[in-house]
């Protein structure tokens, strides 16, 4: 059974990007796309997937607050941050207990970032 | 001529990076080669010459800056030849001005000038565009046989004037007369 996959961004180019990489790529099951932090949420109470994606910059709930928010209330939930935000955030999602932080953009074309892609998603199962 | 006054002197000195900035993330996110066709420099100008424009402010409790990425709407389709829905293709150009300011702002020569400003979500404004003259980063890439404008400007908060007329006016003048 493959895993499934929440991904929440405000942009509709990423969501596409990641989607189509996860899904063709990874043989993930995407099982639900959101914009904005409250969406994330309520996503992840639905749907309790085995892996969520959030953005930082996002309109009405930031991936932080959502990422501390989730985390709450699911303490073993696996988030992985992408976001084109570089230094301090970084640091500051890990250590609220994201499991992997990615660089926006995502370069599925490029062979090393990819390499470095599946190793972050290898680590956030194997942790 | 070189820039007149000391925050238009770091932008100068932060051109090279913001172009580096710029053609990286155009060519990530385009998948195309870019070519610089003018020169990024420090200037007082509010953003022009564009019918639409991304804008994508940036700030801290110190420094307010915006990134605005101008171009043709009608020529977005020709800059994403391989995406067929218009709004995913107006997307990409708010998630390339995400890109170029999340490297810009992490630049480590501009965190020593302005701390760390943290960028918001980007949104779009068509035709007329109203933006206060203040300095900043300013020139044209062509990627796609299409081009665009990109123009980062910052600002100090609070009580710190606008750039006077004295400092702004050389890079005003300069400008009169010549095409964006």
């Amino acid at each position: 059974m493959s895993k499934r996959i929440v991904i929440v961004d405000d942009s509709l180019f990423l969501i596409k990007q990641l989607t189509a990489f996860m899904e063709v790529a990874m043989g993930f099951t995407v099982v639900g796309t959101g914009s904005d932090g409250n969406q994330a949420v309520a996503l992840y109470r639905q749907h309790k997937p085995d892996l969520i994606t959030l953005d930082i910059t996002m309109p009405n709930k930031d991936g932080m607050e959502a990422l501390a928010e989730i985390l709450e209330e699911f303490p073993d939930a696996n988030i992985m941050m992408i976001s084109a935000i570089r230094g301090q955030e970084m640091t500051k999602c890990i250590k609220t207990g994201a499991r992997a932080y990615m660089e926006k953009p995502l370069l599925f074309n490029d062979d090393q970032f990819v390499r470095d892609f599946k190793a972050s998603l290898a680590e956030v199962f194997d942790a | 001529m070189p820039p007149t006054d000391s925050l238009a002197g770091v932008l100068a000195d932060l051109s090279a990076s913001f172009e580096g900035c710029v053609v990286w993330a155009v060519r990530a996110i385009l998948e195309s080669d870019v070519n610089v066709k003018a020169p990024f420099e420090a200037i007082c100008a509010v953003p022009e010459g564009s019918s639409l424009y991304c804008i994508l402010p940036t700030a801290s409790t110190r420094y307010y800056a915006q990134l605005v990425v101008g171009l043709e709407e009608s020529e977005i389709e020709t800059l994403f030849p391989g995406e067929m829905d218009p709004r995913v293709r107006k997307d990409a150009i708010g998630e390339m001005a995400n890109v170029i300011s999340g490297l810009f702002v992490a630049d480590d020569q501009f965190i020593a000038r302005f701390g760390y400003l943290r960028p918001s979500t980007p949104f779009f404004s068509e035709g007329a565009f109203t933006a206060r003259k203040d300095w900043g980063l300013k020139g044209r890439v062509e990627a796609n046989g299409k081009q665009m404008i990109l123009h980062f400007s910052i600002r100090e908060l609070g009580d710190a004037p606008a750039p006077t007329e004295k400092s702004a006016g050389e890079d005003a003048s300069k400008r009169e007369g010549r095409p964006d």
